[in-house]
């Protein structure tokens, strides 16, 4: 009898619940993370509670503001043909924040030249517009939705590529309407990769 | 429980008196023949103990059913803390890892039932058993019921037994 006991206990221990550790998800839209996890607004993974803090811009992305206006928006000088520098990053700390930054197309050789632009942000916090303008303000492109399937980066990404006329551009990044956690959430990060191959 | 009754009829007949003869039985001691019988359940009975085991047997199958789909899914949503973040929590797999807890939850439950059921199978199981007869032939306690009924010309005795 209490052999049937030990085999029926040991049995209900075997059934397998899913345990989620620390830190082993990205937050999901509006920070939505497993219970007794919450979202770590800086590293936009699902922790414990109360082991971070407050969402914080990271360091030095904020170097480029004021940068809300064309005038005052940092510049990247010409693009050299095959560019492909390392990704800036910068910080959108509240839903109001506009980030511009200008940059010049002039022709390149080669079988393919074209701009190819790449803006990540955290799935878990506000979604971010980004749009090509010119030096009127005028809109040529807006981002498209380039989130690669399965994602492994947290991130959703947002893509401009195509030639486009030689001339001065400058790249627009606000804040959408969506997954702000309805307002609690709306500020993020972002990286932004500017490249301009060639081939 | 099968019952017999067997009557032996024996016809005392007058008869004239004979000499003394030697008894040579009269010094041995009767041994008492004895039989058992082995019990056996009522149908009722059966039908219960059948129903105990197969409800056991049903839910340990179905306990073991919902514990590996638990253990499939918790295989597949379930990470350890440090590894590092590798997907986005989508409501997809939160209503994958809520359905394993539901399973792990149902698979605790029929295992606790499964075993109750086992448990109650064995008492019923020795609680119903049905005790073995002995009957014993020639003890004090098996004697035949002897009756003499006298009749023209001598006496009709009987004996009756039961086993």
């Amino acid at each position: 009898m209490r052999a049937a006991g030990a085999v029926v206990a040991a049995l209900a221990l075997a059934a397998c619940e899913p345990e989620i550790g620390a830190g082993t998800y990205y937050c999901g839209e509006d920070g939505f993370c497993p219970p007794d996890l919450a979202c770590n607004p800086d590293t936009f993974t699902c922790e414990t509670p109360g082991s971070f803090g407050e969402f914080d811009c990271p360091s030095g992305s904020e170097a480029d503001e004021p940068d809300d206006e064309l005038a005052s928006a940092p510049t990247l000088g010409a693009l050299p043909c095959g560019y492909n520098p390392i990704p800036r990053e910068g910080c959108v700390p509240d839903g109001d924040d506009v980030d511009l930054l200008q940059f010049e197309v002039a022709a390149c050789t080669g079988a393919n030249p074209r701009l190819d632009i790449t803006l990540m942000f955290p799935v878990a916090l506000v979604e971010l517009e980004l749009a090509l303008v010119d030096d009127t303000g005028a809109i040529v492109r807006t981002g498209e939705p380039c989130t690669p399937e399965p994602n492994f980066t947290g991130r959703r990404w947002l893509c401009i590529e195509g030639a486009v006329p030689d001339g001065a551009y400058h790249l627009r990044i606000t804040a959408g309407d969506d997954g702000d956690c309805d307002g609690a959430c709306r500020y993020t990060h972002y990286l932004l990769f500017v490249r301009y191959p060639t081939a | 429980m099968r019952a017999l009754a067997a009557t032996a009829t024996l016809i005392a007949l007058a008869a004239p008196a004979r000499a003394q003869e030697p008894d040579y039985f009269a010094n041995q001691t009767p041994t008492p023949l004895t039989y058992r019988i082995e019990g056996e359940r009522t149908g009722t009975q059966k039908i219960w103990l059948a129903s105990l085991a197969g409800g056991a047997m049903l839910a340990g199958g179905l306990g073991l059913y919902y514990n590996l789909e638990s253990r499939d899914i918790a295989d597949e949503v379930g990470t350890e803390a440090g590894a590092g973040p590798a997907l986005v929590y989508t409501p997809e797999i939160d209503e994958r890892r809520r359905t394993g807890e539901s399973y792990a939850m149902r698979a605790r439950v029929l295992y606790g039932l499964g075993g109750a059921l086992v448990i109650a199978t064995a008492v019923y199981f020795v609680w119903t058993s049905p005790d073995d007869r002995v009957i014993a032939y020639g003890s004090d306690d098996d004697r035949p019921d002897v009756t003499i009924a006298p009749v023209r010309g001598g006496a009709v005795i009987g004996a009756g037994w039961s086993f």
